[in-house]
């Protein structure tokens, strides 16, 4: 049976191969060298943009480059820029990405004579990013908060800061990509989680006596009825060697199911046990199945670096809430002596991307960690080489259409995360990934000393009261879960 | 006034400043350090953007420019001292009185700015705010009749409590004794209703608009002495204005300008010295000392006036390790106990700095860099901090996170005082020593119980770390662990051991196995016969200060009379 997976797998693989090799897709066409690639900040070489992305504006960052002239060329249309910063105005470059919808730019970069593209694919993406900015830190936290970002401009804007009260926002949460749909967790003083639904909000109390805490990683169902969540026990200790510094790390944790209707949180025993810790729960786009991450318990801090989590699934009925008996392990990460962690789905169902790292399930500080995707219509397990690379790979998510996903990186210098965007076509071919564009990328992401956490698309803007949602939280008011076992 | 009376005048405020600087620059020097390291001024759009985009931000942005030039003590201190005495003579602008004694109760608002300013956080943006609202008033007196004033005076209002925040209210307020009450009424109401406003614009509590933002380093409180000052700096005015009928002859009114300038200095020094806390300036002051690695003097102003304090006591212990005096020397002075030595991990953003200097020095590089990560986290006004850019910059280097540090090492390239050092970097500083010093080999989490395994291994894993192994053995005789000072001193060998590790090690037998009868090889006689007469006083009954001073600076005087922690 394994042997047969192995064999479907290789075929795939072959496939796939010869399909690029043969020029169905665009990018290995026009490969410049690393070693340019790295002589523009950020390197946006032969990557895949959408249409209606914001212009690409870069800088080449070598020396003696200041001179460099830069002819962009799509057809007829040819923009040519003078100097080594490539700063477009708006009007001309939606004029040449329409022009290049669905086949690419040629830049030509003199006088070293470099020619390279950028792909524009037809598909859209949607309306923007959200995601947390906060120090990359260790205990405490300064100024942070949640901001929206237009993708097709460079506008960013605050949703909610904690300027607005006391502590830290994160773990926030959209039911696929649309934000009318909100999940907000705030940790301090004030703690709450936020959820707001066909725009009503409130501000709950998370913790029942019944579960371990407070609920911490969400994930919308479909119909927007159910919320699953795990919720952790979360710690932290500090590495003194060198290329570590960060383990975060669960002493214990369960699953469980919002009902957002019936103010209800539903487990059951098969993900709620001692001995197994369950978490990052997402909903498969048909509401039936839930995945999760779960690694057998072990003695916290010494076995540390023994904790590994497998890829499990339950079903899960969005009629009656019930969560199934059998939990299916979808990917036996621990026997390859590695650890799981963010399982997504894409919206379509085709795919399932998750982070790979060598144990735990933090993988923000994990420099080995990287994307891997896994056809769940083919069963192909791979490691996604292409937007993958010698640094942090870790939070990941698809756009409402399923044809791009978001994901952090530390690639830049090692500590400061990044959101970096790839395209994935209908077979599981993905192109070259590329930074989330600034106006001024250079100054923007060396004079910004804040990561960019857990990048969500969203689909419109956010839209949240932030008045009234922050006296919501600064108020002693929350409401309370009730709770049930499934049946 | 008279000519008599302009000199006093002139003399009253340039002695009143005159106090003020030698007071900032010679009783508060370090508090005034102290302010200028928890900030970051750079000389970007981006910072200027940042500072001046909330209400209040643009004097916070001038009191955070005059900031930076306390880097200097002297230079804060003749900007604190101009600051004030600008405060008084604006107010005297105001007033339209040309008598000695309302020249002097001009000064009160500066008196109570200084009181205010005595707190570590109170912030610069205070005064220079309360400075520019005064300003612009008295700009604006004279102009209140025209059409012009009339329609400027709602408009400044408002612009002023953008570039001031709260504090300009003294602008609408002093419009009020003016012709034309109805336009001024307007403008106070309209200054009132501003931070309401300000309340759906900007990301902060609405409360906090009729605060200030960035008068003191935290946000919620509200500074009695600061909001006494603006009510000082309104009503002086106002009471001249409305006192204009009572006139008084000329010689009773400097006869009372004179009287009310003695009262000024009997009591403002000890308004000041009621509200300075010179115990956080001498913290400070040692903070300061193992900042600039300062070993010597630091030793020098311990024997002066020994530490008591925890951070004191933390900066005096590595001050003998760096100078390789701990073992012979560490308790001639007060310690209490190893939190003194390595204290545990305060969420604050002061004890956390001395405390990453102790853990830089020793090797462990990455809890030095979590130490000053976390301090200026905690900064409450969300500041950064040059020092802990720097420290950042220097612990990524030594980590191998080049790209990481020349990201510190380009803020810092923006500052005026921290740019050279930036430009150097690494040139001048004994970074591959200090990459010599930290572990290579080993891992693992840190854990504040298990120090002396930590300091273990930073010795073993290289024997030229002599401070650690300072550590390790201070340590375990702070925990009073004798059996493991037993095993961790033979990870070294001794021609002569240092005095405490003899008296720890005498001590240790006389425990176990009673006083031998002759001094063992390797204690002194001198030790030996000294812990006899301990031992016999001790059992006879000797009161803790009559040990203290016949005993106060050895080992057995610690192990029997301090830290309970660890028995």
């Amino acid at each position: 049976m394994v042997e047969n997976r192995r064999i479907r797998h290789g075929i795939i693989r072959v496939l796939t191969a010869l399909l690029t090799a043969a020029g169905c897709t665009s990018p290995q066409d026009g490969e410049v060298s690393v070693q340019f690639g790295s002589m523009i900040y950020p390197d946006y070489t032969d990557v895949t943009v959408p249409v209606n992305i914001a212009p690409l504006n870069f800088r080449y960052t070598d020396a003696g480059m200041e001179k460099v002239t830069t002819v962009f060329t799509s057809g007829e249309l040819s923009v040519t820029f003078h100097g080594r910063d490539v700063q477009w105005n708006m009007r001309k470059w939606r004029k040449l990405t329409q022009a290049a919808a669905g086949s690419y730019i040629t830049v030509k970069s003199s006088p070293s004579d470099t020619t390279w593209r950028i792909y524009v694919s037809r598909e859209p993406i949607d309306y923007g990013l959200a995601y947390r900015l906060i120090e990359p830190g260790y205990e405490v936290y300064s100024s942070m908060g949640i901001y929206e970002r237009e993708l097709s401009t460079f506008r960013e804007r605050p949703v909610i800061e904690n300027t607005d009260f006391d502590g830290c926002v994160n773990c926030h949460s959209f039911n696929r990509c649309d934000p009318s749909d909100l999940s907000l967790h705030i940790r301090g003083p004030h703690g709450a989680t936020l959820l707001r639904r066909g725009g009503r909000m409130d501000v709950f109390d998370t913790g029942t006596d019944s579960t371990l805490g407070f609920c911490v990683y969400p994930y919308w169902h479909p119909s927007g009825r159910y919320i699953a969540y795990s919720t952790n026990t979360t710690r932290q200790s500090f590495h003194v060697r060198r290329d570590k510094l960060v383990e975060v790390f669960d002493n214990a944790s369960d699953l469980q199911v919002y009902d957002v209707e019936r103010n209800t949180l539903i487990t059951a025993p098969q993900v709620k046990t001692d001995t197994l810790w369950e978490t990052f729960p997402a909903f498969s786009p048909d509401g039936n199945t839930i995945y999760f991450c779960r690694a057998r318990a072990r003695s916290i801090p010494l076995e540390v670096e023994q904790i590994r989590y497998d890829l499990c699934s339950v079903s899960f009925d969005p009629v009656t809430g019930t969560i199934g008996n059998d939990v299916e392990t979808v990917i036996d990460a621990s026997s390859m002596g590695k650890s799981i962690s963010f399982p997504r789905v894409s919206f379509d169902g085709r795919f399932l991307m998750y982070t790979l790292i060598d144990y735990g399930q933090f993988s923000i500080w994990h420099h080995e960690a990287d994307l891997w995707l896994l056809d769940l219509s083919s069963g192909e397990n791979r490691p996604l080489d292409e937007v993958n690379s010698p640094d942090t790979e870790s939070y990941h998510n698809f756009s409402s259409g399923s044809r791009w996903f978001v994901f952090s990186s530390r690639r830049d210098d090692g500590l400061f995360t990044r959101p970096y965007i790839a395209h994935i076509d209908e077979n599981g071919i993905v192109g070259k990934a590329f930074m989330l564009p600034q106006k001024d990328p250079w100054n923007f992401y060396s004079g910004r000393f804040l990561s960019f956490n857990v990048p969500e698309f969203i689909t419109s803007p956010i839209s949240l009261d932030r008045k009234t949602a922050s006296g919501m939280i600064n108020a002693p008011e929350r409401k309370k879960f009730g709770f049930r076992w499934s049946e | 006034m008279k000519n008599s009376e302009k000199i006093a005048a002139c003399s009253f405020t340039l002695l009143f400043g005159l106090a003020a600087f030698l007071f900032f620059a010679f009783q508060y020097p370090y508090h005034i350090h102290w302010q200028e390291q928890y900030q970051l001024f750079e000389y970007t759009s981006d910072y200027l953007l940042d500072v001046v985009s909330v209400p209040g931000g643009v004097a916070d942005y001038v009191g955070r420019f005059l900031t930076q030039f306390f880097y200097y003590a002297r230079a804060g201190a003749a900007i604190n001292a101009l600051l004030l005495c600008a405060i008084a003579l604006s107010v005297w602008s105001l007033t339209g009185r040309k008598r000695l004694g309302w020249f002097v109760a001009c000064h009160i608002p500066a008196v109570l700015m200084w009181v205010f300013m005595c707190d570590e956080n109170a912030l610069t943006g205070a005064p220079v705010a309360l400075l520019t609202a005064l300003l612009f008033a008295s700009c604006f007196s004279g102009t209140e009749s025209s059409i012009h004033g009339k329609i400027l005076l709602p408009v400044v209002s408002v612009l002023l409590y953008f570039i001031c925040g709260p504090v300009a209210v003294v602008f609408p307020l002093l419009a009020l004794c003016r012709e034309d009450t109805r336009i001024a009424v307007g403008a106070v109401i309209l200054f009132t209703l501003t931070p309401w406003v300000c309340g759906y614009l900007f990301g902060y509590p609405p409360g906090r608009f009729y605060t200030g933002i960035h008068y003191h380093r935290f946000h919620n409180v509200v500074h009695l002495m600061l909001w006494l000052s603006v009510l000082s700096a309104t009503l002086i005015p106002l009471l001249t204005r409305l006192l204009t009928s009572f006139r008084t002859r000329n010689r009773s009114g400097a006869w009372s300008g004179y009287l009310l300038a003695a009262v000024f200095a009997a009591v403002i020094p000890f308004a000041v010295k009621n509200a300075s806390d010179f115990v956080k300036e001498e913290q400070m002051k040692y903070d300061f000392m193992v900042q600039h690695r300062m070993w010597n003097r630091l030793m020098m102003t311990a024997d002066a006036k020994p530490p008591r304090t925890p951070l004191t006591v933390t900066c005096l212990n590595l001050a003998l390790a760096m100078s390789g005096r701990m073992a012979d020397h560490q308790f001639e002075y007060f310690q209490n106990g190893p939190d003194g030595l390595l204290p545990e991990f305060v969420r604050d953003f002061t004890s956390p700095l001395p405390t990453s200097e102790v853990y830089y020095h020793l090797g462990m590089v990455n809890t030095a860099q979590r130490f000053t990560f976390e301090a200026q986290e905690s900064i409450p006004d969300f500041q950064k901090s040059a020092r802990c850019y720097k420290r950042l910059a220097e612990t990524n280097y030594i980590n191998g996170d080049t790209q990481v540090c020349e990201k510190y090492l380009r803020a810092l390239r923006h500052t005026l005082f921290y740019r050279r050092w930036a430009e150097r970097f690494p040139q001048g500083v004994e970074y591959g020593s200090m990459a010599e010093r930290r572990l290579k080999e080993h891992d693992f989490l840190f854990s504040q119980g298990e120090m002396d395994s930590m300091l273990g291994l930073l010795y073993v894993e290289n024997r030229e770390n002599a401070p650690a192994f300072d550590y390790l053995l201070s340590w375990c005789l702070l925990s009073k662990r004798l059996d493991r000072f037993w095993e961790c001193l033979r990870l070294r060998n001794y021609e002569v051991l240092p005095k405490s590790y003899q008296e720890a090690l005498i001590l240790s037998l006389a425990l176990r196995e009673g006083l031998p009868d002759t001094s063992p090889a390797y204690i002194s006689s001198s030790v030996y016969v000294r812990l006899k007469n301990f031992l016999q006083a001790y059992d006879s009954g000797r009161d803790m200060a009559w040990m203290q001073k016949n005993f106060g600076d050895t080992y057995w005087f610690y192990y029997y009379f301090r830290y309970n922690g660890g028995k």
